[in-house]
């Protein structure tokens, strides 16, 4: 390694860490070494683990391989006021969303998947096909099952012959995510409620 | 939340002293002699009494606003105490340095450490000044040895009056890189061993404080850029590290080891990670011991 006594002052920090022992004398390994250090550099980044409604923090690992980061852990926050650093074994399981044994979960959805009626496989489509597919669906659904107007009930229980406006659809339901936030949650029923759908549903799975 | 230092005393630096050297041989020379200055320092620590007093409210408002607890450029020290320490860090590298130390009878007689000029020295240690030593330190090498010994005197003073208030602070209130209670900066980190939280010990008051993993506990600018380094295939020893301000922490991780870090020794022998971290380009946390606050 090719640094003398005086770069060692310069990366004094200010303990007795490298700078100071070479100072002193020492003759540290490392210095000693000719081959140079295997350096490694990594990341991690905060997540929310997708399992169930706690939503516990994670800490996602990954090494740089290359120009891209793979991931190699997901692990629980300790400042995440949720945990505290703990998860519970689905939690701890996370990262085999993406890799089991350090290989790729061949099972792992990572592009829109398109079954079409009646069939029995799935086909690759493109974003923009899927959304396009998604929005020609509620439209064509959201039309077709339009309900305009209710029936008046009297109080013998009978329709009185009176309409009421009602203009929504019972055809589309929405099936919320249990990691949204509170404003996640309020702009997706506001979506919802826009469309006329009324089963509006949450995904706790406590 | 509350963090407590546990101050390890005489038999838990000798306890440790053992541990490192046998898990670290080639430091072993290093960490001996680092040993015999914790020792004096404990020494010293064990005789010393605060009075120190504040109020809950105002340690909560100055956490709050980012103002450490203590000016320690106001610090009163026991000049004898503080003579009679540095004498004893002197001779221990006279005698446990690889090229011994010459200049012990020049601290011990320098005008530096007499009563009158002894808070610019303080205060000039403390802010990383350069010290005027006199001619007969004739190379950087020896008035860094020089700045280290001193420096290190320090230490027990900070720590008497730290150990005091870190009962009485709540780290939310924190989460910044530098120390606390005087300002310090880091000596390095650790992720605790219960629970992985990442807390950093100031290099003066050897103070542990809570800093939030997955951010830069150094810059605003911090979203996304903090990353760490290590070397090999060993990552429980890495140099965190923030890729927009360049400043880095040598940090551990105890989780799954069973035992309690001495953060001191392992900034000795992680010095392999300082050449790695210098390597990329990066800074210390408080090159010098730069007090900041
Ligand atoms: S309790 Fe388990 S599944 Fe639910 S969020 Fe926490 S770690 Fe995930
Ligand atoms: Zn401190
Ligand atoms: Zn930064």
């Amino acid at each position: 390694m090719d640094l003398t006594r005086k770069d060692f002052l310069k990366m004094s920090g200010a303990g007795l860490g490298a700078g100071a022992l070479v100072s002193l004398g020492f003759k540290l390994p490392a210095v000693a070494a000719t081959e140079p250090l295997r350096v490694a550099k990594a990341k991690e980044v905060t997540g929310v683990c997708s399992f169930c409604a706690v939503g516990c923090g994670t800490l996602v690992s990954s090494h740089e391989e290359g120009d891209h980061l793979k991931v190699v852990n997901v692990e629980g926050n300790p400042d995440c006021a949720i945990n505290f650093g703990t998860l519970c074994s689905k939690g701890a399981a996370t990262i085999q969303k993406s890799y089991i044994d350090g290989e790729l979960n061949p099972d792992r959805v990572t592009k829109p998947m398109y079954r079409a009626a009646n069939s029995s496989s799935w086909e690759e489509i493109s974003w923009d096909e899927a959304i396009k597919k998604i929005a020609q669906k509620v439209k064509e659904t959201r039309d077709a099952a339009w309900i305009k107007e209710d029936d008046v009930i009297g109080p013998d229980g009978k329709p009185t012959g009176q309409k009421v406006l009602a203009n929504r659809t019972e055809a589309i339901g929405s099936l919320g995510s249990a990691e949204l936030s509170n404003e996640g949650a309020y702009l997706l029923q506001k979506v919802m409620r826009s469309l006329g759908v009324v089963y509006i549903e949450h995904h706790a799975r406590l | 939340m509350i963090i407590k230092t546990e101050d390890p005393g005489l038999k838990g630096v000798q306890k440790a002293i053992k541990q490192y050297t046998r898990e670290y041989p080639d430091y072993a020379d290093a960490l001996r002699l680092y040993g015999q200055v914790m020792r004096a320092q404990q020494r010293t620590l064990r005789e010393l009494k605060s009075e120190l007093e504040m109020e809950q409210g105002e340690i909560d408002l100055k956490l709050a606003e980012g103002v450490p607890l203590l000016n320690p450029l106001e610090l009163d020290i026991d000049l004898l105490k503080y003579r009679r320490l540095t004498g004893e860090i002197c001779a221990v590298i006279a005698e446990h340095g690889p090229e011994g130390f010459a200049h012990c009878d020049e601290i011990a007689s320098w005008e530096g450490l007499d009563e009158g000029d002894f808070a610019r020295t303080r205060n000039d240690l403390l802010t990383g000044k350069r010290l005027s030593l006199g001619e007969k330190w004739s190379t950087d090498e020896e008035r860094e040895i020089g700045r280290i010994i001193l420096w290190e005197a320090l230490a027990p003073f900070y720590r008497r009056c730290a150990s005091i208030l870190e009962s009485k602070m709540e780290q939310a209130f924190w989460l910044r890189g530098f120390c606390p209670i005087c300002g310090g900066a880091p000596l390095m980190g650790v992720f605790r061993s219960e629970d992985g939280l990442w807390l950093l010990e100031c290099t003066l008051c050897h103070t542990l404080w809570n800093v939030q993993r997955a951010r830069c506990p150094f810059c605003d600018e911090s979203e996304g850029s903090l990353k760490y380094l290590f070397i090999g295939d060993n990552e429980t020893r890495r140099v965190q590290y923030c890729e927009h301000c360049g400043i880095y922490v040598k940090t551990v991780d105890m989780r799954d080891t069973g035992r309690e870090a001495s953060l001191p020794l392992e900034n000795i022998i992680t010095a392999d990670l300082d050449m790695a971290a210098a390597q990329e380009g990066l800074k210390p946390a408080g090159p010098g011991g730069a007090i900041r606050g």
